[in-house]
């Protein structure tokens, strides 16, 4: 089409809408419009216009997803939101909610200067210096232990639950940890444009994270040990997906749909859920979920590195093209 | 009621109000839902229902919004834009459009970061790395040299069109600028807050350091007195918080410029309505391609000025706002 599409969700949904004779034209980088027969829908990246301004705004501030949850009976962290001014209330929530704590932005976008896990006022204090330079506000909230999930659901119903896995290598007794990574590197899934995985470089933040296990990218490991490389598993700094489908309790998907539903506006988006145990029934403190993604990648859903894809393009022209669902 | 809104927010409440739209204040009054006959609407900053979340992301991106009016055949001023990290190429293209140039972020409000009058090449290293400092992407453009308007206009007409004017004195050929500031500051409708209020719907000008440098330059002190009929301008920003004033243009713009902004609003797909900064250089006249620029368009402008002019016609824009979120409501 002459455009060169930068990202994988959007060419998942341009390839969907194509199949269904929609006409895709893009009108500024990752913003396009498609149209069928005069009914035009505009978007950007997996964003549409049947959402709404306010149902992005929602999603964009944390503190106010987390009210609309609590209001519908989910659970959340508990938390504040402070002005970056205010640290010493900061601090004293910190106190209250108990250690350790999560600090991040109010409004940051794709995990930037998340800190989990803080453990004591001197990494708080770090962590917030280090927020307060980009934003204005500041939320301190429960830290929650458990695996992450990433959901994909619409006001209707859940469509596809992936465990995201920080970067990692599994070992095979004989190769160092920065020979794993080479190794892993060399998988075509990893390689340059428009792929489901990236490459893990190791960087300051792998180093440090293998520091505070006493380890350096020399180090053996033993075969079959798995060595996370960082903590956070966003795709983009080399996690991995896995398909948890088949393996989900019935009310995890119940859980997602009812959140997106909670939040006025919104046609659908990702869940980043966290739970102890996904294959239970999930109830009280077992669970949270930590936010809504207005613009959720899908990537993960339709190539994930372990497990069957799941065609979310499809669900989202169906949505905004319900002419063109084949009965 | 609802003072802890923005009065903008306020004058769009005691409207559907006074429709007998039901308000109810959520989470401690982040949030406020309107409610009519069991049609439902979320206030929130400012009225933003009926606008889509791609309509906001690109009003909130210049480059986008540029992209966009410009296809659609409006008027925007030539420019390009950066990375922070581009300087050099960034000064070049300045150089090659020529000074006085403009420089701001792609991304940000309130007017933070931006640089209307940039001159030389020294002016122009030290703006960009103020900019560079906060803002990823740098857009730089050639300023156009004109008088700016806002102009609230919805997809179908314009609802409401204000000149701002920074804090000014006009002589009588007898009274000193200290006398002729204490004169206007007498007028009732300025308050002392730097903030807007029903009953002081303007501000009072503040002598500062800024006012008496802005006076030093023109070669005059707060004892010269101005000729009869003599404006003398005392900042060179426009905003209102700090004494400027509002002037209704509404009824004294030339058609082709009521056009020009119901067209602008169009181009951005799912945009109920917005506020259109649009710079002309006499907008009595017919608009062609170079007359007039528009600079930017905000998803959720304020309205105030429009409903408390300090000089023309009050106009009731929140009456079409509410009108576009409950159009049942109309005439109840």
């Amino acid at each position: 089409m002459g455009h060169k599409v930068m990202r994988l969700a959007v060419k998942y949904i341009i390839d969907e809408a194509e199949k269904r004779g929609i006409n895709a034209k893009f009108y500024h980088q990752d913003y396009f419009v498609l149209e069928y027969k005069g009914h035009k829908e505009y978007f950007n990246e997996t964003l549409s216009s049947k959402t709404t301004a306010l149902g992005s705004k929602f999603c964009i501030r944390k503190d106010l997803t987390k009210i609309l949850l609590a209001e519908a009976g989910i659970s959340v962290p508990s938390g504040k939101n402070f002005d970056q001014k205010d640290l010493a209330a900061g601090l004293e929530s910190a106190g209250e909610i108990g250690w350790p704590v999560v600090l991040k932005p109010n409004m940051g976008m794709e995990g930037d200067l998340v800190f989990p896990n803080l453990q004591n006022e001197a990494e708080f204090r770090a962590a917030w210096d280090k927020i307060g330079t980009k934003y204005s506000q500041i939320i301190v909230e429960k830290m929650f232990f458990g695996k992450e999930y990433r959901i994909f659901a619409t006001r209707e119903k859940a469509l596809s639950v992936i465990h995201r896995v920080p970067a990692n290598v599994v070992g095979d007794g004989n190769r160092t940890i920065e020979e794993l990574i080479d190794i892993k590197n060399q998988d075509p899934r990893r390689g340059a444009g428009l792929t489901p995985l990236a490459q893990i470089v190791i960087d300051d933040v792998v180093l440090a994270t293998l520091k505070k296990s006493g380890l350096t990218p020399d180090h053996k490991p033993q075969k079959g040990e798995q060595i996370f490389l960082r903590e956070n598993s966003n795709i983009s700094t080399g996690g991995e997906s896995i398909d948890c489908n088949k393996i989900a309790d019935p009310s995890v998907f119940e859980i997602a749909q009812r959140a997106i539903e909670a939040i006025p506006g919104l046609q659908y988006g990702g869940v980043d859920f966290m739970t102890k145990d996904i294959t239970k029934p999930q109830k009280g403190d077992g669970y949270v979920i930590i936010e809504v993604n207005s613009i959720p990648g899908i990537a993960l859903h339709h190539q994930p590195t372990v497990g069957e894809p799941v065609n979310i393009a499809a669900d989202i022209i169906d949505i905004n093209f319900p002419e063109t669902i084949r009965k | 009621m609802f003072e802890n809104h923005t009065i903008s927010t306020q004058i769009i409440l005691r409207e559907a109000h006074k429709r007998g739209i039901k308000i109810t204040p959520l989470f401690e009054g982040k949030m406020l839902e309107l409610e009519y006959k069991g049609h439902v609407e979320y206030l929130f900053t400012q009225f933003i229902s009926g606008t889509t979340a791609v309509a906001l992301k690109v009003c909130d991106n210049k480059e986008i919004t540029k992209a966009l009016l410009s296809k659609a055949g409006v008027s925007v001023p030539s420019g390009r834009f950066f990375g922070a990290k581009s300087i050099d190429e960034a000064l070049k293209f300045a150089k090659e459009i020529g000074y006085p140039i403009v420089m701001k972020p792609t991304n940000s409000t309130h007017g933070n970061c931006v640089f209307t009058n940039i001159a030389s090449d020294d002016e122009f290293t030290a703006a960009f790395g103020k900019v560079a400092k906060q803002f990823k992407n740098i857009i730089i453009e050639k300023r156009f040299e004109g008088t700016e308007y806002r102009i609230v206009a919805s997809r179908e007409k314009v609802l409401g069109i204000t000149n701002r004017v920074p804090a000014n004195v006009i002589g009588d050929g007898n009274s000193t600028i200290k006398q002729l500031i204490e004169i206007k500051n007498s007028d009732k409708r300025r308050g002392d807050e730097s903030y807007m209020s029903f009953d002081k719907p303007l501000v009072k000008i503040k002598i500062d350091e800024i006012v008496l440098e802005y006076l030093r330059k023109q070669g005059l002190d707060l004892q010269s007195v101005p000729k009869d009929g003599e404006q003398i301008f005392l900042r060179d920003n426009s905003n209102l918080s700090t004494g400027g004033d509002s002037i209704d243009f509404t009824d004294k713009v030339h058609p082709t410029v009521k056009e020009i902004a119901v067209k602008a609003i169009k181009a951005i797909p799912g945009l109920a309505y917005g506020g259109i900064d649009f710079m002309a250089s006499d907008i009595t006249q017919p608009q062609s391609k170079d007359t007039y620029v528009i600079i930017e368009i905000n998803s959720s402008p304020g309205i105030f000025m429009h409903h408390f002019p300090y000089e023309g016609t009050p106009r009731e824009v929140a009456k079409e706002i509410v009108d576009i979120a409950f159009p049942e409501s109309i005439g109840s």
